[in-house]
């Protein structure tokens, strides 16, 4: 049958089942409200004059502060009609008494003008000065020359700096000389026009998508599979004419059902918008982006509710889900809002695409409504754009990776959730992925690059563990085999290593470091091994998170060690502590020597140990 | 649909068997009920005839082809209605948005669909509930629209493990009824059940069940025929001035007194006698003999209960 057929045979009873009874007037009642709120909120945003508002746009970079407009502009902003006549009837005074000292005036117009004067005449004591802006300094000479009145001689310019080479100090010049010294005096406005308003809803409205995509929809896919699993509603789908495949998708697109209804005027208005303020293609990238986000955030929520749905109750599921999808939204936003992109930037946000997402809206919607010159970014787009693309194809391939995993799960039958060719080729885009994109030397790389895939590593790793009803002879862990994956792994990354960093970053390995790697490496693939296969108490928990963390200090002992090795000064020969506690004390470093030989054996014992059948007997394993 | 399981066994851990050679043929149209303690391995069974669960060993063939393939297994399923262990609802939805549901599961289109829905309500007394939440429905209410939900799709072959869980005795009587006007409509019917009363006079075929193993299997008459012929119970009628002798006299020609009740107002005593047919002639000469007058004595048929018992007794034995 035709995929399309399929997916649609997947999708009906699942999608029927989401929008049954009033659960469809009512999702279209809440997409239609959901719109008039983001129309009457972006106008109330975009051309409101409280504080409130103010202080929206200044903090998206709308709009800049009263002081800096006031400043650059050289023009005095009234809060209210009182404080504007006053102003005015200031201005008045001061352009009919051209011959007194502003200083012996009183009155915020008469102090902002003396200001001007003294930025006119720093100006002008400047020797050098470039070309380009000759004419405006012959023309602040000459108005300096009109008003010399005004300035007493012994003040001149004598606490004002100005560099003719900033481009906010020529701004501000050119400014104060059009006035001729005395400020404009303005009541306050925003400085959005209607069409800045259209664009402040587009904005708007493509957050409530990016929310809608990657917290919101992803959360209820893995609340809904979560109370499947909880209350054992999944098993009588397993006699239906579904594969276990359609099944998995149809859990994902019945809970999205009623978020796409919702989103679909976001959808609209975001389009609409960009194209009003005539700038698409960003948002067309913020929509390329967000699917294989969404894609892989609800595969992943999906997998996390089947396996703990069965432990927990969908409401604490849910509750984790939201608290770690919204971290991940929200340091995108503030990753791709804030500041410039460097090229630092640009790499951190292909490891975290919300940080894209909140780039190519703040492209779309801020940057061409700044009132100011936009903050200007380095970094190159070429190659933002091609480890982004690969950044997309890592979160359709774990997506899809994830979705396999599930559909093997979902009935509880014995095997393995991943093949292992699948885990390979998981480990091999998300090592390309993160070689990519850290712009670091190639011994640093590599061993970020390493610290940065441990847990995912270990997810996969975790993937290929058997679980279920196992048939004769299966339920034994084969742990040997298991690690070899594991060590399979980082074999991987490191010809990737090999292939993306050159071979420069393998001068600096030497054997200790790299026995301290390996030994963190293995305790963190037996810990895997042991959480899955091995029944979850409370005691063995506590001991597999303290083996865990002795792990991760083994291994940042090993890469700090390369570190100091890698440095110039220091050569590979450079005297590196075995055991690092042996610092602080010798007791101390005799435990973690003890550790290091007593934790592998105990898990490997653990793992061997006719427990584990008798686990998967029970149905705990 | 035939259904033949050939040497079938699963294993869940590698070391025991739940299940274990197993062969049974359940021909076209017929009612085979599968009895057996907790833990016999009848569920295990079940769900390996409704293709949910991968055989250890052995196979399935059904109308003489065994699934090979997953797609195989999923055209297979759209002539199987199984009814698991367990009763998980959506309580959150009505009968109506449940069956629409798992008629959509089976991909059953809209016009089909609807005159099923509307049927399974009308044979399962489920019609005034359509719209009520399931949460808010009786155990029995419950019971019987996960039973209508196995017979939406019209399958071929019904699997039902323990449907009889939560029904009250004209939830249960009304459930042979639908079962046997299922099994006329040329439905092959699986079901299992520790109430044997339930199967006695309804099942074509019986397999009992015992630590995975089939100890016996075939039509229910032969069964009972083939168990019957070292078991010999009477129910003798007696006036009531004799009831009191009755029971010495039966001691002392070894027949054992398995039930004392009264019918029609006299007393009613099912004895077995231990010696066979022989020893009643003896036994009713003696009753008059004693001052016992008998007014009717009848062979009792042994009911499929009497056989699992025996059968359980031996095996405890």
């Amino acid at each position: 049958m035709h995929p399309i057929t399929e997916l649609r045979a997947a999708a009906r009873p699942f999608v029927e089942r989401s929008l049954r009874g009033p659960r469809l007037r009512r999702s279209i009642a809440l997409s239609l409200l959901l719109a008039v709120i983001t129309c009457a909120l972006g106008l109330w945003l975009a051309l409101g004059h409280g504080e409130l508002e103010r202080d929206v746009r200044e903090g998206v970079g709308l709009e800049r502060s009263i002081w800096t407009r006031m400043h650059e502009d050289h023009v005095y902003i009234a809060h209210d009609s009182w404080d504007f006549h006053e102003a005015e009837y200031q201005r008045e005074a001061l352009l009919q008494d051209t011959d007194r000292e502003l200083a012996t005036m009183g009155g915020v117009v008469a102090s902002m003008t003396n200001q001007g004067m003294q930025t006119a005449i720093a100006a002008v004591q400047v020797d050098r000065v470039p070309a380009r802006h000759a004419a405006l300094r012959e023309r602040t000479a000459e108005a300096l020359a009109r008003h010399r009145a005004w300035v007493g001689p012994e003040s001149v310019g004598r606490s004002y700096g100005f560099d003719w080479n900033r481009p906010e100090d020529v701004r501000r010049l050119a400014a104060i000389v059009d006035r001729d010294f005395v400020p404009a005096v303005e009541t306050y406005a925003s400085p959005l026009s209607v069409g800045g308003a259209i664009g402040v809803i587009g904005l708007l409205a493509a957050f409530v998508l990016f929310a809608l995509g990657t917290v919101v929809g992803p959360v209820l896919v893995g609340i809904a599979v979560a109370q499947e699993a909880h209350e054992n509603t999944l098993q009588p789908l397993s006699g239906t004419s579904l594969s276990p495949r359609q099944i998995a998708l149809g859990l994902i697109l019945g809970p999205l059902a009623p978020i796409a209804i919702v989103a679909a005027p976001q959808l609209v208005l975001a389009l609409a918008a960009a194209f009003a303020v005539g700038h698409p293609l960003p948002v067309l990238a913020f929509l390329v982006v967000l699917l294989p986000c969404a894609w892989v955030i609800a595969t992943l929520a999906q997998g996390v509710g089947l396996h703990a749905g069965k432990r927990r109750g969908p409401g604490t599921i849910g509750m984790a889900l939201l608290a770690l999808a919204s971290t991940w939204a929200l340091t995108g936003v503030v990753l791709g809002l804030e500041g410039r992109i460097s090229n630092g930037k640009a790499a951190a946000m292909t490891l975290l695409p919300s940080g894209a997402l909140s780039f190519f809206l703040r492209e779309a919607f801020i940057t061409p409504l700044r009132d100011v010159a936009s903050v200007t970014s380095s970094f190159d787009a070429g190659w933002f754009a091609g480890r982004l693309a690969v950044a997309m194809l890592a979160c359709l391939v774990v997506g899809t990776l994830a979705l396999l995993a599930t559909e093997r799960r979902i009935f509880g039958r014995f095997g393995t959730p991943l093949l292992r060719h699948e885990a390979w080729i998981g480990v091999a885009v998300l090592a390309t992925l993160t070689l990519l994109a850290v712009p670091e030397a190639p011994t640093q790389a590599w061993l970020a690059t390493l610290a940065m895939l441990i847990m995912p590593m270990q997810i996969l790793l975790m993937g290929r563990v058997p679980v279920g009803d196992a048939p004769e002879g299966a339920a034994r862990v084969r742990t040997g085999a298991l690690l070899g994956e594991f060590a399979s792994f980082f074999a991987i990354h490191a010809v990737l290593a090999l292939v993306v960093l050159g071979a420069g970053w393998l001068g600096a390995l030497h054997p200790l470091a790299l026995a301290q790697i390996g030994w963190g490496l293995l305790v963190a693939g037996l810990v895997s091994i042991r959480v899955v296969a091995l029944p979850a108490r409370l005691p063995a928990l506590a001991w597999a998170g303290f083996s865990y963390v002795v792990a991760i200090v083994t291994f940042a002992t090993g890469a700090v060690n390369i570190a100091i090795a890698s440095e110039p000064h220091r050569g590979a020969g450079a005297k590196t502590p075995i055991f690092v506690l042996w610092e602080a004390s010798p007791w101390l470093g005799l435990v973690q020597a003890g550790l290091t030989i007593a934790i592998p054996v105990l898990f490997l014992r653990a793992l061997a140990s006719p427990a584990r059948a008798d686990a998967v007997a029970r149905g705990e394993a | 649909m035939r259904v033949e399981l050939r040497g079938l066994g699963k294993s869940y851990d590698g070391h025991g068997w739940a299940l274990r050679g197993v062969d049974l043929d359940v021909t076209s149209g017929s009612i085979l009920g599968l009895i057996g303690p907790n833990g016999a391995g009848k569920s295990t069974a079940l769900r390996m005839v409704a293709t949910v669960m991968e055989p250890s060993s052995g196979s399935i063939v059904y109308d003489g082809s065994a699934p090979v393939s997953v797609r195989d297994q999923l055209a297979l399923r759209r002539r199987i209605g199984f009814l698991g262990d367990g009763n998980p609802l959506y309580r959150q939805m009505t009968p109506v948005e449940y069956l629409r549901f798992y008629g959509q599961c089976f991909r059953m289109d809209e016009a089909e669909l609807r005159a099923a829905v509307d049927e399974v309500l009308a044979t399962f007394a489920l019609d005034a509930k359509r719209d009520t939440p399931c949460g808010s429905l009786s155990k029995g209410m419950r019971q019987r629209l996960l039973i209508g939900r196995c017979l939406l799709h019209r399958p071929e072959l019904l699997i039902l493990d323990e449907p009889a869980d939560g029904l009250d005795p004209r939830g249960r009587s009304d459930l042979r009824k639908i079962l046997a006007d299922v099994r006329d409509r040329g439905v092959t019917v699986v079901i299992s059940s520790h109430i044997l009363r339930e199967l006695d006079d309804l099942c074509d075929q019986v397999a009992i069940l015992q630590r995975g193993e089939i100890v016996v299997s075939g039509p229910v008459e032969q069964i009972i025929d083939r168990f019957e012929v070292d078991r010999f119970v009477y129910q003798i009628r007696v006036l009531p001035d004799g009831a009191r002798q009755a029971p010495d006299v039966f001691a002392r020609h070894r027949a054992l007194i398995e039930r004392e009740d009264t019918q029609d107002g006299l007393p009613c005593f099912a004895v077995q006698l231990q010696q066979g047919e022989a020893a009643m002639p003896a036994l009713l000469s003696a009753l008059l003999s004693n001052g016992v007058q008998v007014v009717t004595c009848s062979r009792l048929r042994s009911r499929l209960e009497d056989v699992y018992d025996r059968i359980s007794d031996d095996k405890v034995n």
